[in-house]
């Protein structure tokens, strides 16, 4: 059973095009990272998702029902956390929990009040006065009040200290596998997210560049550390390798094979190296390796 | 609903769009209408054509500065006087300076002032107080289910003065409400004579108040009048109380203490478009019907026999290359005020012609231009080409402004 | 549910209703106080006079009042909904996504209408100690084109404001000033009488147009 199914998305924004034919699903109880870097189409696909975008052709559908038509019945079952943690920030913390209970049959406010009770904030306090953190926290505790199946997490990560980071990570794991629930979570921010995520899907310009559970593309994407015997020896792009960075004699090879089979290849090249080792890499460590650094 | 409130917004960018762009277009390129004054020279006994700073005949002999007093010597009297050359009798008659000035008047209509809104309350004056000066009264008076009298210092109503004047209009027939009331408000006139009212059955009454009785004359109409106006006027000469103007059936003046309506030799006016003009003085009346680009001269003599007719016609605003201009961009404007009405309303002018067919045209095939580089089906954009295709740049503009995203974007073709 | 839509927006609203509310009332009292004031200086009769022929009004201050009150609403309800495109929030409650937009207008409309109301029938007790019945009709008459406009002047500016792109939000300012204008055209007692039923129905229809902007924004006008 699919909480998410988005069938050949097409988007241009004029006649620039965003993708073609993009299609992924999201598998209930699963927890699902939608990484790319900035202008690669994520914040295009959580607005196909939430509605607020109609693609040029091909729909999503959440529990079975076009994203463009949500019924409010489904509207309740999906929590929202937009880019930014933007929330009501005129309100203070009582008067927004006052106003989201009203929307939601199954509010239980307990969890919200318990992270609002670690904030340093004062009741009257507004929104808009908090730091971007206790902000997060604000966003984070309305969404788990709100007891949603499905949680639409965009960019949460953004502008987070590295201790609201891991403390949102691991709060939202334990929260989902616990509660079952499903997640698709976007980030640039990579670091910490293979503590989050069971299936990785890694967006380009135009492309999706991988889509698989998360360990099994860790298992399977290697970076292989190479010293060639000279520095003029020639390497290309084409056969096995992803993607290669080379820097005088060194190289970083970066591919789904395996040692063996790098080296075969190598060997068939007529390439010769002085030295050859597997590296092992973090996700984000593999996300750059995939997507390049610039 | 949504589309519908998209329509909504592209009506309203057609009404701000028919009443901005020919109020700059005028701005720009309007030129001052021609509007001549019409005199009856005694002297002459032609009249004399004042347009701007020349003055001419008829015939079109144009007159000099002096050459133009001196065939008015009513209106320039002191002038002349002061020249020594006026002349000591006219037509048999001696020139005396208190016998000019009382005969003289100017009167002037326009059709704002029938389509206006009016007080309701007014200052009936003592009209004989045996006093020099005329006083304003303490009160004000209404006619609606009967005649009431507020007392303007307390704001409440004065029952026994009331029930006074009402009685009075009772008893000669008025039938509640009063429908116009005209007089002359102010201290500023030689004498009172009170108003000149009609009631809901439309009958003309005189009322005004003697010694704080009151005072109503029936006046009795040679036919049932359909009385559009009048309009109170202080004649020194005491010749007539009011000009009365009616729908179709002409305009009156009703004589003094006689109240014979005396008709005014003029056919085809028509209170709501034309403009009415009268200079009087010891021999003749000069009466000016002006339309947008005519007028009509008619002199009478004291006995209101017609001495003299005469006729002009000129370039109309729609012949003249500006109003030609307009009527080939726009097919219609639209504006808030006009110049033969105080009230405001949305004066919805149609463009003569069908030049503006070519405008609209253009505006059209721009229209569909810019759908279809947008890759929408020219389908779903029929009602707004078809708005485009009647109200040309407007609607242009307005579905522009308010673009209709309601049809499928087809993705741009891959180059 | 509604309660709860309707506490976000007078927690939006309430600072400025409350100054109008109170900015109308001391207007209100100066235009009476100065009335008091005039009228015993310069007689009751000759006062009514000015009024019925000459046009002076005594209540002219009032003229652009509901105008900066309707701008004022409409600015403190949707701006903070445009900050971040915070609307999202709003469209994603669980409830149909045109029924939250009209909820929010209506209890923004319905608000304005009370506190022009509230002006209205204040305004109509204090000429009752000094003016005639016919009197206050024309100064109503007169007034009314005013706080029509300044209703217009709400629906259009949240029009403008939840408009997603800025060259848009210009091209509706343009339309919407120039239709604006109409109600504050310089005019003699009375004189809108003849229009005063056209700009209603018109200022009536321009209540749901901000449906057009919110599903441009919703479809993905970036």
């Amino acid at each position: 059973m699919y909480a998410i199914e988005c069938k050949n998305l097409t988007h241009y924004y004029g006649r620039k095009l965003v993708y073609e034919n993009l299609s992924f699903n999201v598998e209930e109880g699963k927890i699902l990272g939608l990484l790319g870097k900035n202008g690669t189409g994520k914040s295009t696909t959580i607005n196909i998702l939430n509605g607020f975008l109609q693609p040029n052709s091909g729909e999503c559908l959440i529990y079975g029902e076009n994203t463009q038509l949500l019924t409010p019945e489904t509207k309740s079952r999906i929590g929202f956390l937009i880019e930014g943690h933007v929330q009501y920030s005129f309100m203070n913390i009582h008067q927004i929990e006052k106003f989201y209970s009203g929307f939601y049959p199954n509010w239980n406010s307990a969890p919200y009040w318990e992270l609002m009770s670690k904030l340093k904030v004062t009741p009257k306090q507004k929104i808009s006065t908090m730091s971007c953190g206790q902000r997060s926290q604000v966003a984070l505790g309305l969404i788990l009040a709100q007891d949603p199946d499905l949680l639409i997490l965009d960019d949460f990560s953004m502008g987070l200290d590295p201790g609201y980071r891991r403390l949102f990570i691991d709060y939202m794991r334990e929260y989902a596998k616990a509660e079952h629930k499903t997640v698709f979570v976007t980030s640039h921010i990579i670091q910490d997210m293979e503590r989050l995520i069971d299936d990785v899907m890694i967006m380009d310009y135009n492309k999706i560049l991988a889509q698989q559970p998360v360990d099994q593309f860790m298992a399977s994407f290697r970076q292989f550390n190479i010293t060639l015997s000279s520095p003029a020896e020639e390497i290309d792009m084409d056969g096995i390798a992803v993607n290669i960075d080379k820097v005088k004699d060194k190289i970083e090879f970066y591919t789904y094979s395996t040692a063996d089979e790098v080296k075969g290849y190598l060997n068939s090249k007529g390439i010769t190296f002085t030295s050859f080792e597997e590296k092992k890499m973090s996700l984000e460590d593999a996300f750059i390796g995939l997507t390049r650094k610039y | 609903m949504i589309k519908f409130s998209r329509y909504i917004l592209v009506a309203i960018g057609i009404l701000v769009a028919s009443i901005v762009l020919p109020s700059l277009y005028w701005t720009i390129f309007e030129k001052v209408p021609r509007s001549p004054n019409l005199f009856y020279s005694c002297i002459k006994d032609d009249f004399i054509v004042v347009d701007g700073s020349i003055r001419k005949s008829p015939a079109g002999k144009e007159y000099t500065s002096d050459e133009y007093e001196q065939a008015l010597p009513f209106m320039f009297y002191r002038q002349l006087m002061a020249d020594g050359t006026m002349p000591d009798t006219i037509k048999g008659v001696k020139m005396e300076t208190p016998s000019i000035a009382r005969a003289s008047s100017f009167y002037r209509y326009t059709p704002k002032r029938t389509d206006a809104p009016v007080p309701t309350l007014w200052p009936m004056l003592e009209s004989q107080s045996g006093k020099v000066n005329l006083a304003m009264p303490e009160d004000y008076f209404r006619i609606e289910k009967r005649m009431e009298f507020i007392v303007a210092k307390t704001n409440e109503i004065n029952e026994e003065k009331s029930m006074l004047f009402t009685d009075a209009l009772t008893s000669e027939g008025f039938v509640f409400p009063a429908n116009i009331i005209a007089g002359l408000p102010t201290t500023r006139k030689s004498v009172d004579e009170g108003y000149f009212i009609t009631d809901a059955a439309g009958s003309l009454f005189h009322v005004k108040m003697v010694k704080g009785e009151p005072y109503v004359v029936r006046i009795e109409t040679p036919e049932k009048l359909d009385i559009v106006y009048i309009e109170a006027v202080d004649l020194r000469s005491r010749e007539y109380y009011c000009y009365v103007f009616t729908g179709n059936q002409g305009i009156f003046v009703v004589m003094d203490e006689v109240y014979d309506l005396q008709r005014l030799p003029v056919d085809g006016f028509n209170p709501s478009i034309h403009t009415f003009r009268l200079s009087a003085d010891l021999f003749n009346k000069c009466i000016t019907i002006l339309g947008e680009n005519w007028y009509e001269a008619i002199a009478v003599d004291e006995m209101y026999q017609v001495v003299g007719t005469h006729g002009e016609k000129w370039e109309g605003l729609y012949e003249r290359p500006e109003g030609k201009m307009l009527a080939s961009l726009f097919p219609f404007e639209t504006r808030m005020k006009d110049e033969n009405s105080a009230y405001v309303r949305f004066y919805f002018k149609p463009s003569p012609g069908i030049r503006w067919m070519i405008v609209n045209l253009t505006a059209l095939i721009v229209a569909v231009v810019l759908i279809m580089r947008r890759g929408w089906p020219l389908k779903s954009n029929i009602p707004d080409l078809l708005i485009t295709a009647v109200t040309g740049i407007y609607g242009l503009i307005a579905t522009q402004f308010f673009p209709n995203k309601f049809s499928k974007v087809k993705p741009p073709d891959k180059k | 549910m509604l309660k709860s839509l309707l506490y976000k927006e007078w927690i939006k609203i309430r600072l400025v209703v409350w100054i109008a509310l109170g900015l109308s009332l001391v207007a209100l009292i100066n235009i009476f106080l100065k009335v008091r004031h005039d009228i015993l200086f310069v007689d009751a009769s000759n006062y009514w006079y000015s009024f019925l022929f000459r046009g002076v009004t005594y209540f002219s201050i009032l003229k652009f009042l509901p105008f900066i009150v309707g701008l004022a609403v409409a600015i403190a309800q949707y701006f903070p909904e445009t900050v971040n495109k915070r609307i999202k929030l709003t469209f994603h409650l669980p409830v149909s996504e045109n029924g939250v937009l009209i909820w929010m207008h209506s209890f923004g409309a319905g608000i304005l209408l009370a506190v022009f109301l509230t002006v209205l029938v204040l305004f109509n007790a204090g000429s009752a100690i000094f003016f005639p019945a016919n009197i206050i009709r024309a100064s109503l008459l007169t007034m009314m084109p005013w706080f029509l406009g300044g209703m217009a002047t709400y629906f259009l500016v949240a029009l403008i404001l939840l408009e997603p792109m800025w060259l848009f939000r210009g091209l509706y300012a343009a339309v919407a000033a120039g239709f604006v204008t109409i109600f504050y055209t310089g005019a003699s007692i009375g004189a809108f009488e003849p229009v005063l039923a056209p700009i209603a129905v018109i200022t009536l229809l321009l209540s749901f147009v901000v449906l057009f902007t919110g599903y441009r924004f919703r479809k993905g006008e970036m």
